[in-house]
């Protein structure tokens, strides 16, 4: 029994001696940090620290590596050799090169990340006053483009990462949010079909941008290819904040804002109206003294004394001072085994456009438990509620020439002047309202097989339901009867994926390997119900009307797919990462109906080499990268690889014509990208830069074909075109100051970019898309470019307009057209030419970030250089305004011809009617460089054992200033057209943007 | 301890790629179809069947939208006051004309359709005899209206080709040559008889009668007197159509008057474009909306002033200012285009009658003078004149009572070879020489793909 006690007494001295405990406190500048994670690499044991920055790790043995890590602090690996207490210092780590970067099922440090991805702090959106978060990426990661829809609340944002990669799919990129694929668009639309209307809500806005802990931006193909088929256009992984270990932290942001257009079209008023039109009546050879009988100008039983007495500006019946309400609070905290991260926010906003009101509701929960050492469990989850009242733009605001500055917005009884040209009533008696609710959540398990090796099975979900009722008063039609609309859509789209991953260290290897299996699926509902004609004025849905149409819609689609990758590094010094994913989709036709999408990246950290030791002085980190890969669009649409047929009635039977023919080949845009890059850091991370060159080619392009007529339809859309974007990026930051009360980093972001189509399949050079306008994709050209006839200015002689012969460059006044080629529209159609660039050259930013004592200042002015616009109604309208008389002109037409040898670009006023056609006179350069972010905030001290933990007070100005060459009849440079990169040029009503200035309050417990 | 690792290791990368595997063969999970609207696959019973012809008879409503007022604007009946957007279509040149709108596209659009039901199992789907004969009955005479329409128009007699006669559901890939004018009349008359045999059995969209009075038209524009006299007077005497006592009646009733055999139906609600809105809004009495208006030196404007109380004229017609507008058969865009009428089959009889006895018959003065007389004409025919006088008769009489409509006074013009009035409005061009000029043009496209000549 004795032998047995001392056995066993020497079997517990012996674990003693080789497996201890040892107990710890973190620091960091001499202060306790709770929450630090810390880990035995070798066993995978982990505990905590306390609120006192103590902790206690059992089972330790002499050689084990532990990790001791924490946000926004330098990981640090301390290896154990028989100490029985530990006191690790903290540094907080030196910006980037410790930064976990997201990459999509799964991270890494920055240090080790061999493929391209920008990361941009959440910090970038909290608080914003901008419609959604992703259009605070404008300027803040390079190769990014952002337009802002528009001032309306709840607008959609267009984005291109390196450039448009599509002719007629779309070209926007995949957004992830915490791993789950999101649904994006419109809650209505889920097309990028271009409609009239610019009401639809933009998705994206019903996330809280205050939730956001980060966002990473996967840009080359070794980083996409992890999304396969979905890829290719870029990748927005957006991290939400999860809950830390410690003390329960409460946060509050009370904020207000008053928003404005960032500027209003400069129309005539109603003396200079007059002297123009009079001017034209005259020239177009009437009778001066019948002006006002018998021009149309008196309309709607007006007299001619109250049109002079009438001074109106027509868009101030439509825009006005915007305000905004918004609160948010969160709560995050936790235990060594349960974190937390719960918040809500509040937004309340009435936009610059009158009737236009906004609420928004968010609650999220993010949680995460450890059941034991193997298994843990985790949750994310936002619900959150829009509500919105869009107005419309083409009737409201785009209606703000259709009526004369000599007319009044309302008649003395109080009806609306001339009502159906009568923006204010466009915008009164056209209601909208949408209600969507989205709920986006994921759940996971992770179950550690072994050491290192990892298990992890998760279940994402959108469930998005939108209702929408509208209604449009019979005074807007002029049939006279009203019109209303309700519709329910839903759109539920699921993901599951299992994945296994498995962590190694062999010596100086390193290994991170990933494989995994993923099915999601995504349906749509939609029941629409119109009602035309009521009793009374009184009764607004279609249950009243006279005449029901209901419609109804529904499709899906599916994707499986099988990934991996694996990512080696030696030394931390020689970095390889490889990628493969194979895609299915419904979408494909069936011989064609997976595709893999692989890449491989190399990175070389050479400032690890002892070589490099002499020049550490200056730089401190460097980093060459390469990478190649290819990735895909799979947005392609649904059902484009079955035979369609859509309704064609006759005389109420059901009729069918056939309206699609399946290409069996057709499949996913596939991109196959070049990427080059550096990465260094100078000065211990005092100025760093990030330079990265590309090259990408998409191929089969997907383009409509023409097809014989014998085939039934005129086209088929195939893939069969190539397009390349190619472009460089700079990241140029620096810290000019990095002291207790004084810090100061600022930061570049440029970004260069070239689109070019370089193969059409067998279609000829050109291909001239149908619909609105001349929008054309040609050989050689960018995508989506105008195809329009030359303007020669203006004849000094006659004051005509003079228009090029593209076959010998000479040029014909309007009536020498008229008489050599009988119309205009005849010689036009002979000489169009290929003409504009869509998109900008140069984007970037310039952000700023200033800390004094208790002030700080940042600022982020972006900017877009190169792209060209074509037309706007106005300036068409302010042309020939005066061949109807029922036209607002802008102020620049005062500058017209008058007579012989008068030199402008503006001809002679005439009663002639109107040309639609674009041409080049309408095009124009856009350029500008905006304020888009001013924040200033003060931070108060707050007295030792106060409940309150801190008090900030800040103001933030948003779009507030703008220098732009943009011509006087665009509202704003940054112009968003809805659709895909077809029609970027041209929109016929612009919607103005918003500034705004808001004054907040966040308060920390 | 490391062997063992590799091992579970490699078990567990081989279960993994078993799974990937598995999921990849789960193709079903990735045949997503479409729950809305037809795909070919589900074109399998009668019902699918008769939305085809439906989608078929919708396009005739395109097909000939313009047929009037191209037409009519060839012969110079009337002229065009403004708007140079008109001038290609009626301009001649040595090398044809541009087709009017897509007219041999929406043809094509037509056979896919109708092609694809005859060629259809029919006969082995549910449903009963006279189900199935009157799904056929549509598809036939759709085909053969659409031939007979293409042929007219795009028959070259300097090549001596028509246009590719295609019967079968043709894909992306196939590839046609131009049939002879000859070998597509053989098929349009081939199908308005299968039409009939059809239709005989039950009416479809189209009824029997409808079917019968376009074979009379095919054959009379065929040259074949004889089958044309036959379904003309078969139609007359069936007694199911009567004249309207009102010319204007005719056009504003449209599908449904007495008078009227075969129409193309319009309703805006399912197409805004058609025949109806083209000429109403070319024709209106509007000096500023309108485009045309009479040519007073033209073949009508001369029969106008020869008979001016002539209801044709005097109720279908609109003078204001010195201008005459032939306003009055499309007195707003919501009306029917009429095909064939009872007064076409009158006027169609005497003729073919005539033309196969080489002499006049009481009945042919009689048949004329029925279309005469309801117009209140003031040159009734008396006594029974002389072979070449009837058919002048006939000819300014077809002239008076179907212009503006279908294409007849351009197609009658020529299949008489009469001379027609010049591109100046007023003096003649021989047929000789219009004949090579008047006709359309193949899409360069189709000729390309196709490599046509």
């Amino acid at each position: 029994m004795k032998n047995y006690l001392i056995v066993f007494l020497t079997f517990l001295f012996t674990l003693q001696a080789f497996s201890q405990q040892v107990k710890g406190t973190i620091t960091s500048d001499g202060d306790p940090i709770p929450g630090v994670n810390i880990i035995n690499t070798e066993t995978g044991n982990g505990t905590l620290t306390d609120f006192d920055g103590n902790f206690i790790i059992e089972k330790v043995s002499d050689g084990d590596e532990i990790e001791f890590s924490y946000v926004g602090f330098a990981t640090k690996m301390v290896v154990y050799s028989g100490q029985t207490e530990l006191f690790i210092e903290l540094e907080e780590s030196s910006e980037n090169l410790e930064e976990v970067i997201v990459t999509g099922y799964g991270s890494v440090i920055a240090k080790n990340l061999s493929s391209s991805i920008v990361r941009v702090d959440g910090e970038s959106v909290k608080n914003t006053a901008l419609g959604s978060f992703e259009q605070a990426l404008q300027g803040r990661a390079a190769g990014v483009q952002v337009v802002t829809g528009s001032g309306m609340s709840g607008a959609q944002t267009k984005i291109r990462i390196r450039g448009a990669n599509s002719a007629v799919a779309s070209s926007e990129p995949l957004f992830v949010i915490d791993g789950i694929i999101m649904e994006d668009g419109g809650y209505l639309d889920r097309s990028n079909n271009v409609g009239f209307m610019d009401i639809d809500t933009n998705m994206l806005s019903s996330i809280n941008p205050n939730d956001i802990q980060s966002m990473e931006i996967l840009k080359d193909a070794a980083a996409t290819a992890i999304y396969g088929a979905r890829g290719s256009n870029g990748v927005i992984l957006i991290t939400t904040k999860q809950g830390q270990a410690g003390a329960t932290k409460i946060e509050a942001t009370f904020d207000i804002g008053l928003s404005e257009t960032t500027r209003k079209l400069d129309f005539v008023n109603a003396e200079e109206f007059l002297t123009l039109a009079q001017e034209a009546w005259y020239n177009g050879g009437n009778d001066p003294t019948k002006f006002w009988d018998a021009s149309g100008v008196l309309v709607d039983g007006l007299t001619k004394g109250q049109a002079l007495a009438t001074d109106t500006d027509w868009q101030d019946a439509t825009l006005k001072t915007g305000v905004a309400y918004r609160a948010n609070i969160s709560a995050s905290g936790g235990d060594e085994k349960t974190k937390f991260f719960v918040s809500g926010n509040f937004l309340d906003e009435e936009s610059i456009f009158v009737g236009n009101e906004y609420l928004r509701l968010n609650a999220r929960t993010n949680l995460t438990h450890k059941i034991n050492d193997k298994v843990s469990i985790g949750s994310n989850m936002n619900f959150s509620y829009v509500n919105n009242s869009p107005v419309p733009v083409q009737n409201g605001v785009g209606k703000s020439n259709t009526n004369l500055p000599i007319h009044p917005v309302y008649k003395e009884d109080g009806t609306y002047f001339n009502v159906l040209r009568n923006a204010r009533a466009g915008v009164d008696l056209f209601t909208t309202n949408t209600k969507n609710r989205s709920f986006i959540a994921s759940w996971y398990i992770r179950y550690q097989i072994a050491k290192g090796f990892e298990f992890r099975t998760e279940y994402g979900l959108n469930s998005i339901s939108t209702n929408l009722k509208a209604y449009s008063d019979g005074r807007l039609r002029e049939s006279g009867e009203g019109q209303a609309t309700t519709s329910a859509s839903l759109r539920n789209s699921w993901n599951w994926k299992n994945l296994l991953n498995y962590r190694k260290r062999i010596g100086n290897h390193n290994f991170d390997i990933l494989a995994g299996v993923e099915a999601s699926k995504s349906k749509f509902h939609l029941n629409n119900m119109k009602g035309v004609g009521f009793s009374s004025s009184t009764l607004r849905t279609p249950a009243d009307a006279a005449v029901l149409t209901p419609t109804f819609n529904e499709s899906a689609y599916t994707f499986l797919s099988v990934l991996s990758r694996v990512n080696y590094d030696y030394k931390g010094k020689y970095l390889i990462s490889l990628t493969a994913r194979r895609d299915g989709s419904s979408r494909f036709g069936k011989d064609r109906k997976w595709g893999t999408f692989p890449a491989a990246s190399l990175g070389y950290n050479i400032s690890e080499e002892d070589f490099f030791e002499p020049l550490k002085n200056v730089f401190n980190f460097f980093k060459i990268k390469a990478s190649y890969g290819i990735s895909g669009n799979a947005e392609i649409g649904n059902y484009l690889n079955e035979s369609r047929y859509t309704q064609r009635n006759y005389n109420l039977q059901n009729g069918i014509t056939l309206s699609n023919i399946p290409d069996d080949e057709l499949g996913w845009e596939s991109a196959a990208q070049t990427n080059f890059a550096v990465s260094m850091e100078l000065f211990d991370g005092k100025i760093r830069a990030d330079i990265d060159y590309y090259e990408k080619v998409t191929s089969d392009l997907l383009l409509p074909f023409p097809v014989s007529a014998i085939t039934g339809v005129n086209n088929v859309t195939a893939n069969i075109g190539e397009l390349q974007n190619n472009g460089f990026e700079v990241i140029l930051g620096a810290t000019l100051a990095d002291k207790d009360d004084l810090s100061w980093d600022v930061e570049l972001q440029l970004a260069r970019n070239t689109n070019e189509v370089t193969d059409l399949g067998d279609n000829p050079d050109g291909i001239n898309i149908p619909g609105f306008g001349n929008t054309a994709i040609y050989r050689g050209r960018p995508v989506g470019i105008q195809n329009m006839p030359v303007w020669g200015g203006i004849d000094p002689a006659t004051g005509e307009d003079l228009w090029v012969q593209q076959s010998d460059g000479m040029l014909f006044t309007t009536s020498q057209v008229e008489g050599q080629f009988n119309s205009l529209n005849a010689f036009f159609s002979n000489n169009n030419v290929p003409f504009g660039n869509p998109y900008p050259d140069y984007t970037g930013g310039f952000s700023t970030d200033l800390r004094y004592k208790n002030w700080s200042v940042s600022a982020l002015l972006s900017f877009a250089v190169g792209q060209n616009y074509v037309a706007s109604g106005e300036i068409i309208n302010s042309k020939y305004f005066a061949s109807s008389m029922n036209l607002t002109p802008l102020r620049h037409m005062l500058g017209r011809w008058r007579s012989p040898g008068d030199v402008t670009n503006i001809g002679q006023l005439t009663t002639d009617p109107t040309i639609w056609s674009r041409t080049t006179q309408y095009v124009s350069d856009v350029d500008y460089l905006r304020l888009r972010d001013f924040t200033f905030t003060y931070s108060f001290d707050i007295p030792e054992g106060s409940p309150i933990k801190g008090l900030d007070l800040y103001t933030k100005l948003t779009n507030f200033l703008t220098w732009t060459n943009a011509q006087p009849w665009m509202y704003d440079p940054e112009n968003h057209v809805r659709g895909g990169n077809t029609s970027l040029m041209d929109k016929w009503k612009q919607v103005p943007q918003a500034k705004t200035v808001n004054i907040g309050l966040n308060l920390k417990f | 301890m490391e062997n063992i690792k590799k091992f579970k290791m490699r078990r567990l990368f081989v279960s993994l790629l078993t799974l990937s595997l598995v999921f990849t063969s789960c193709e079903d999970f990735l045949e997503e179809y479409s729950t809305i609207g037809l795909s070919a696959d589900k074109l399998t019973d009668i019902n699918a069947m008769n939305s085809l012809n439906a989608g078929a008879y919708s396009n005739l409503r395109n097909m000939t939208a313009y047929e009037h007022m191209q037409s009519t604007t060839l012969v110079r009946d009337v002229l065009i006051r403004r708007s140079a957007n008109w001038q290609p279509w009626f301009t001649w040149t040595d090398a044809g004309m541009p087709q009017m709108f897509n007219r041999y596209t929406v043809a094509y659009n037509a056979f896919n359709k109708v092609n694809l039901v005859l060629n259809a199992d029919i006969d082995n789907m549910y449903g009963t005899a006279a189900e199935k004969a009157s799904a056929k009955g549509d598809a036939y005479f759709i085909r053969a209206f659409c031939y007979f329409h293409l042929n007219n128009w795009f028959s070259n007699p300097t090549t001596g080709k028509s246009v590719p006669l295609v019967t079968t559901v043709m894909g992306t890939t196939d590839r046609v040559t131009q049939a002879s004018p000859v070998e597509i009349m053989a098929q349009v008359e081939a199908d308005i008889e299968a039409a009939r045999t059809n239709l005989a059995i039950s009416g479809g969209i189209t009824s029997y009668s409808a079917a019968t009075a376009m074979a009379a038209k095919i054959y009379f524009y065929h040259g074949k007197y004889d089958l044309a006299y036959d379904r003309a007077n078969e139609v007359i005497t069936s007694g199911g159509f009567a004249l309207e006592q009102n010319v204007s009646d005719i056009y504003t009733k449209g599908n449904a008057s007495a008078e009227v055999i075969f129409s193309i139906i319009t309703n805006r609600s399912e197409d805004t474009f058609g025949s109806a809105s083209i000429g109403f809004n070319n024709y209106q009495a509007d000096d500023v909306n309108g485009i045309t208006s009479l040519n007073p030196n033209g073949v009508l404007g001369k029969l106008r002033a020869a008979d001016p109380s002539d209801k044709r004229f005097t109720d279908l017609m609109t003078e204001k200012d010195g201008v005459v507008y032939t306003d009055g058969k499309y007195p707003n865009n919501n009306v029917d285009y009429i095909g064939i009428r009872l007064a076409e089959m009158y006027l169609t009889r005497a003729e073919s009658n005539i033309m196969v006895n080489n002499t006049v018959a009481a009945q042919d003065v009689s048949d004329v003078n029925a279309v005469k007389n309801r117009a209140g004409a003031s040159d009734v025919v008396s006594g029974t004149p002389g072979k070449s006088a009837m058919l002048e008769i006939i000819f300014n009489e077809r002239s008076k009572e179907l212009y503006n409509e279908t294409g007849d006074r351009f197609f009658n013009s020529r299949r008489l070879q009469k001379s027609i009035v010049n591109e100046s409005g007023n003096g003649f061009i021989s047929f000789s020489d219009y004949s090579l000029k008047l006709y359309n043009l193949i899409p360069q496209s189709e000729i390309d793909i196709h490599n046509l000549n």
